[in-house]
């Protein structure tokens, strides 16, 4: 061992030293109730519904039924009146090393949200209030200075993340179910073009962009993942929601053809992806071990493969592949097999 | 409700005993006691959440990484690494902080966040390259590689370290 590797075996035990144990069991108790709680509820409605679902086939096997479709009364977008609560966000820059407040005050007005932005720098004067307007119902985005822009999305989102390619965006977002919005505020280590295309996963389980598009998609179930795969027709860039925790760009993403790719959802799952080729039709995954899989057609027709492998009582970081090979009928109705490549 | 509160009482005596290890790697991590306080408490619930799955000799090791994920992930998606460590000391500990210290937290704030994480699973959590390039699911050259740039990079800044290795 070099004089360096023993400087920094010594001095980082002695830097650890500073560091002080704050997090303790009691403290966390309410969250672990809480945790306790979400859970029970789970398994409470998954047995319910799969009563209700027992019910529904049971009476629909037996009374034949034709459905009416009502359209929805159409809603006129609005905010109940009032302040929400301040947000605040905190975002730091390497070079120079300096730490920026972000502070966002919502204000409600009928079909008017009025936004006041505050880009504090840390230990500065205080920096002047930027004021802008959204509208209820639709898609508001705008740069606040160089390095920050705001964004809002009339939905109560469950993800949010950027597809094209936007090296050094940083995204950070708030979901505000009183105003039924998702509050993003973008922070870019360059002024070059903010804000980014943006895709959000929605309360009606479909991907929409900051076109005002839904992009296409196919959601795959594997045990109590789903999964939903989608892609930006314009970028041809392909994402996942729940989102990947170690992507820095859809930009970046191998090639799902003739593909294993493997993602990184959660700790402890083991889950892959891949493409078939156009026309594949009676697609056979052999996976390796237990894994499941399942397959699911994107509107363009293309299928797509979900393999999982069985939970993991640690962090899933292995590299290893879940499938053994993939078989399909062509176009020529022949079955052809294949091992897909790790990516 | 039996099982519930078996199933307290065994975190809690994990809590008890993994916080103050996760708080240090943490703290190496982030270079922030507040940022290390969060991921901690985030890893713990996280934890907690996947308990029943989770064999005992392996609780450690599975918070281990799930903080190391959440360091990750964090930087990625909500801001750059943090720096102000280095430059602030805490108060309680600055007198006895030795210059070794100071030193080696100069050096961890010249790394890129990789290299960082790199260097902490390295030479503080003692891990093999294989078992650093498992944890943050890279390749075992890919560590290699940035653990190379990483102490060259360290020599090059550090003029003393640089001529002790070269004498």
């Amino acid at each position: 061992m070099n004089l360096l590797e023993e400087k920094l075996r010594s001095g980082l035990a002695g830097l650890a030293d500073e560091a002080r144990t704050n997090v303790r069991a009691d403290a966390l108790i309410g969250t672990f109730a809480l945790i306790d709680r979400r859970r029970r509820n789970r398994r409470l409605l998954a047995g319910v519904a799969a009563a209700t679902a027992a019910g529904v086939i049971g009476w629909t096997a037996l009374a034949p039924h034709p459905l009416t479709v009502q359209p929805a009364p159409l809603a006129t977008p609005s905010f109940a009146a009032g302040s929400i609560i301040p947000q605040y966000f905190q975002f730091t820059t390497d070079a120079p090393a300096v730490s920026h407040i972000v502070s966002v005050e919502l204000r409600a007005e009928g079909s008017r949200l009025n936004l006041s932005v505050t880009n504090q720098q840390e230990y500065a004067a205080p920096a002047e209030a930027r004021t802008f307007v959204a509208g209820a119902g639709v898609y508001f985005a705008t740069k606040v200075d160089d390095n920050l822009a705001v964004m809002v999305i009339p939905d109560v989102t469950k993800q949010v993340q950027v597809i094209r390619d936007a090296p050094g965006s940083y995204l950070e977002y708030r979901v505000i179910e009183s105003a039924g919005i998702t509050l993003v505020l973008e922070w870019t280590t360059d002024d070059r073009r903010v804000p980014s295309h943006l895709s959000w996963f929605g309360s009606d389980h479909l991907v929409h962009d900051s076109t005002g598009a839904i992009l296409p998609g196919v959601g795959l179930t594997l045990g109590d993942q789903r999964v939903t795969i989608f892609q930006d027709p314009v970028s041809g860039f392909w994402a996942t929601f729940p989102e990947e925790l170690y992507l820095t760009s859809a930009s970046v993403r191998p090639d799902p053809d003739g593909a294993e790719v493997r993602l990184r959802l959660a700790p402890s799952t083991s889950m892959s992806v891949g493409r078939l080729p156009p026309g594949a039709t009676q697609v056979t995954v052999t996976p390796r071990g237990s894994a499941t899989w399942t397959v699911g057609a994107m509107p363009d027709g293309r299928v797509w493969y979900l393999v999982r492998g069985l939970p993991s009582s640690s962090a899933d970081v292995s590299t290893t592949p879940l499938v053994k090979s993939i078989s399909y009928t062509d176009t020529d109705g022949k079955r052809v097999a294949y091992t897909p490549a790790l990516r | 409700m039996f099982e519930r509160a078996r199933r307290h009482a065994e975190f809690t005596d994990f809590v008890d005993t993994a916080s103050r290890y996760l708080s240090r790697t943490a703290y190496l991590l982030t270079g922030r006691q507040d940022l290390a306080d969060d991921l901690v408490q985030e890893t713990l619930t996280r934890t907690y959440a996947a308990w029943d799955r989770v064999r005992p000799e392996e609780a450690i090791g599975y918070a281990r990484r799930v903080l190391v994920n959440l360091t990750i992930d964090r930087h990625r998606r909500r801001e750059p690494v943090p720096i102000e460590w280095i430059d602030r000391p805490d108060e309680h500990n600055a007198l006895a902080r030795s210059d070794d210290q100071d030193e080696v937290a100069r050096m961890l704030a010249d790394l890129t966040p990789r290299q960082r994480r790199i260097v902490v699973l390295r030479y503080f959590e003692d891990y093999t390259e294989a078992q650093t390039a498992e944890c943050l699911g890279i390749t075992v050259g890919t560590v290699k590689s940035a653990c190379s740039r990483a102490l060259a990079a360290l020599r090059e800044k550090h003029a003393p370290l640089r001529r002790e290795q070269t004498s």
